[in-house]
């Protein structure tokens, strides 16, 4: 019995459905003309209907009942898509996103009333109640079909369905009542009949078995896949035979045959709901006997074409369908839980240490054949580590189009015209990342939406197109991946930053900032130039928070503005948070990993350098200044030989450049992250710690954070001259 | 949970809270127990607050092996659950078929 799993399967199927609502509507919005996409969108709601429909949620039911026949309404363009209904429609979407998420219906207030508002709305689009509802297709259908009756009944019409339920159906969750259930509510059921007949006696019954099959007579105005689409979730639990109106006898006797009960009884079954006359019954049962070809050699489909029963193109959509199903099983997706991925990589993890500590005593041993297997051994061992990496990785497109709503919606709001353009969309990145990515570029779109993109007719006054763009994009620099939310409005005030700054207390007034220094102060807890505060923004809450995530991901903003217009915030991410290629250095007697990708070379520290670098804190590198920490006096280390020969690795971030001076170079080292503890969370310039190949922890180096502590030791050093200046000046008089 | 009481006296099985799959075995049980104990005369269904197919079906089974004795039997006060499942499928004649005298 796997109820939970069932209702798992159902939840996933509904979020991504109701991602595909989303970006339906939002296409068709863009495309009000083609019709495909309001069939689609259709099919969306009414698959989430019905599978809510099978797990008794009436709840979700009920609400997307309404939704669903608006768009049918829609799809037989009776009313017309406005930029009003795609409104009230993504509304309705997230509500019913509410809904679903909610097991069980909820008595809260706040949820009722939404509810109550939004189907207050959607009456404003349902056709007026003297139109008799018209579903074209049915209508059509019914006169090409086999036996073109002019009904009095309008389009609704008498279905036969036939269901047998096979054992295993209770033991996947499922309960055939529920279907009869759901049935019931696309028209009327005018006959039910339970057969039983396969029960054993109670002895041998087993009673999470199930026996049971209908005989359903269907009174409604529908089609031959909806009622198919009923069944979705039994397709494989259960033999569903349907019959459409007005079929022939023949129909129906090939039905009887099909059927494991006696034909005996289901013909009388049939001939008591009416389906069929006695002397039909009897001619048919007649005429198989002393027909000499085996009635179910043919593929029922083949059959009922011939026998006009169905059209062409309803088997061909059936049988598309049904191929469609198989390749989404079969094909080119496997869903895992993201914890038993979790618990590969941690092995992978575990494996590439055990493996360096292997190939680390190899080499001590001095043994060339161990060697020689260590060297194939760990070349698979990074094969499998980049492979189960690989697993995790997922384009981050899918988490950017969410942002087309959030534009949308925003832009209207404010009553801006914002496009939303998107590249990059297949950059790939750690699973884990995306999800946290997610709100602080929520944050980012929406604050240009807000602050960066200007009104209309102030941006027609400042001589560009009313219509503003936001650019989402991604790509990868080398070990590191770039996202980049762009606008092209008025750009970062500098001056107006800088003031609030200085009101704030921020910076003093006479400061002399770097630009990147400047818009760097946007991010500050609490910081907000916006005069007004909408519903959006401007409150000065976010940015902080912004940067905080970004930061937790061991990634870095950069705020880019230049005074012609348009901002830029950058952000960089690492490609992964589990595994990184490090080099390894020792300083003291401690060793320390600084990410490989960050790298950029290694040189030795001369004694000239070093002498003339004693007190300052940087160094001529070829020409350039190259500011630069002594890792040894930093983390206040034990044991500062100065006599011995020093190294500097010089180390990237972005365009910044700084050097850590180290006492040995030890070379590449893989390295699994292991995050540092609570405790150490104060602790700058560390991100993590590993485990050597020989036992040994080593700490991973925070390189961003270093760097910017070697720019900012430069001018504190200046500070500190002159205060030492300041208070020789001031002693003799006290 | 379903609790099922089986009155030997008087021969009647009273099934109390949900009849569902997760109940349908220890239905089971009580029915067999009930058969085997001697004469089944009803099945009390007052208290059952749900019921699916699993229950419906052994409701069937339990009518349907007590004709196959040729045993008098009957269902007493079907709660509303009880008679809605089976209004769905067309037999709530079913559960009063044979007993239009039955205590209401």
């Amino acid at each position: 019995m796997n109820l939970d799993q069932a209702l798992q399967t159902f939840l996933e199927e509904s979020r991504e459905l109701l991602g595909d609502m989303e970006q339906l509507l939002l296409d068709i919005e863009a495309d009000p003309s083609d019709t495909e996409l309001r069939n689609a969108l259709f099919r969306c709601v009414h698959t989430i209907k019905g599978s809510a429909g099978m797990f008794g949620l009436d709840h979700v039911v009920n609400f997307t009942h309404v939704v669903e026949n608006v768009l049918d309404h829609l799809r037989a363009e009776e009313i017309d898509f406005s930029g009003e209904l795609a409104h009230l429609l993504l509304n309705c979407r997230d509500h019913m996103n509410t809904l679903v998420e909610l097991s069980e219906p909820s008595n809260d207030p706040v949820l009722l009333f939404a509810e109550t508002d939004l189907l207050k709305a959607l009456e404003a689009f349902q056709p007026p109640a003297s139109d008799p509802i018209v579903d074209t297709r049915n209508f059509n259908s019914s006169q090409n079909g086999p036996t073109s009756h002019a009904e009095t009944m309008g389009d609704a019409d008498t279905w036969h369905i036939s269901v047998r339920f096979f054992e295993d159906v209770l033991r996947h969750g499922m309960d055939p009542l529920g279907f009869v259930r759901y049935l019931g509510e696309l028209g009327e059921l005018s006959s039910v009949t339970l057969l039983a007949d396969s029960m054993p006696p109670l002895e041998s019954m087993d009673p999470e078995a199930c026996y049971l099959g209908f005989e359903i007579d269907l009174y409604a105005n529908t089609d031959k896949k909806t009622i198919e689409e009923a069944f979705e979730f039994v397709k494989d639990l259960s033999q569903v035979r349907i019959l459409p109106p007005r079929s022939g006898a023949q129909a129906y006797i090939d039905l009887i045959n099909e059927l494991p009960e006696s034909a005996q009884r289901l013909g009388e079954l049939l001939t008591a709901s009416g389906a069929l006359t006695e002397a039909e019954l009897n001619d048919g049962l007649r005429l198989q006997a002393s027909s000499s070809e085996p009635p179910q050699r043919k593929p029922i489909g083949e059959v009922l074409v011939e026998q006009g029963v169905v059209q062409t193109e309803v088997v061909t959509a059936a049988l598309d369908k049904q191929s469609r199903g198989k390749a989404k099983a079969s094909g080119q997706h496997l869903r895992v839980q993201a914890e038993k991925l979790d618990k590969l990589i941690n092995l992978v993890g575990e494996m590439v240490i055990a493996s360096s500590s292997v190939a680390l005593n190899a080499e001590k041993s001095g043994d060339v054949a161990t060697q020689e297997s260590v060297a194939v051994l760990t070349s698979l061992v990074e094969a499998i580590r980049d492979n189960s990496l690989d697993l995790r990785m997922v384009p981050i497109g899918d988490s950017f189009q969410k942002f087309q709503r959030v534009v949308r919606d925003i832009s209207s709001e404010l009553g801006k015209d914002i496009q939303l353009v998107i590249t990059g969309g297949d950059t790939e990145l750690d699973k884990t990342v995306v999800e946290k990515i997610g709100d602080p570029l929520t944050h980012l779109v929406r604050n240009a939406c807000d602050h960066g993109i200007e009104l209309p007719d102030q941006r027609r006054g400042n001589g560009k197109g009313t219509k503003g763009t936001i650019h989402l994009n991604a790509y990868h620099e080398s070990a590191v991946m770039v996202i980049e939310v762009s606008d092209d409005g008025n750009g970062l005030d500098r001056d107006r930053i800088l003031a609030k700054a200085v009101e704030r207390d921020l910076v003093k007034e006479d400061a002399v900032l770097t630009d990147q220094e400047v818009f760097g102060l946007i991010f500050e807890p609490g910081f907000s130039t916006s005069s007004s505060v909408t519903g959006l923004s401007g409150r000065g809450v976010g940015m902080d928070v912004v940067k905080r995530n970004i930061e937790a991901l061991r990634g870095t903003t950069e705020v880019i503005s230049p005074p012609s217009g348009g901002t830029t915030f950058r952000i960089r991410l690492p490609l992964t948070l589990a595994i990184i290629d490090g080099f390894l250095a020792k300083v003291g007697d401690a060793t320390y990993v600084v990410p490989l990708e960050m790298v950029v070379e290694c040189t030795e520290l001369t004694a000239a350098q070093q002498r003339e670098s004693a007190s300052e804190h940087y160094i001529n590198l070829r020409g350039d200044v190259l500011p630069f920490i002594r890792l040894l006096e930093h983390f206040e280390l034990p044991g500062g030989n100065s006599g011995r020969r020093q190294n500097i690795i010089v180390v990237r971030h972005g365009s910044q450049k700084a050097g850590l001076v180290v006492d040995d170079l030890l070379g590449e080292h893989q390295t699994v992250i292991k995050p540092l503890g609570g405790i150490f969370a104060h602790l700058k310039g560390l991100s993590g710690s590993t485990i050597l190949g020989s036992g040994q922890v080593a700490l991973i180096l925070d390189v961003p954070t270093l760097i910017q502590q070697a720019s900012q030791r430069e001018e504190i050093t200046h500070l500190k001259a002159n205060r030492n200046a300041l208070s020789r000046l001031h002693a003799p008089q006290q | 949970m379903s609790v099922s009481t089986f009155d030997e006296q008087s021969g009647w099985l009273t099934f109390l809270g949900e009849l569902t799959i997760y109940q349908a075995a220890d239905v089971k049980s009580a029915l067999v127990n009930a058969f085997d104990a001697g004469q089944l005369a009803g099945i009390d269904l007052a208290g059952v607050t749900e019921i699916d197919s699993a229950g419906l079906q052994l409701l069937l089974l339990a009518k349907r092996t007590a004709d196959t004795r040729g045993d008098p039997f009957e269902f007493r006060k079907p709660s509303d659950a009880v008679k809605s499942a089976f209004d769905l499928v067309n037999m709530v004649a079913f559960l009063s078929a044979d007993n239009p005298e039955s205590e209401a």
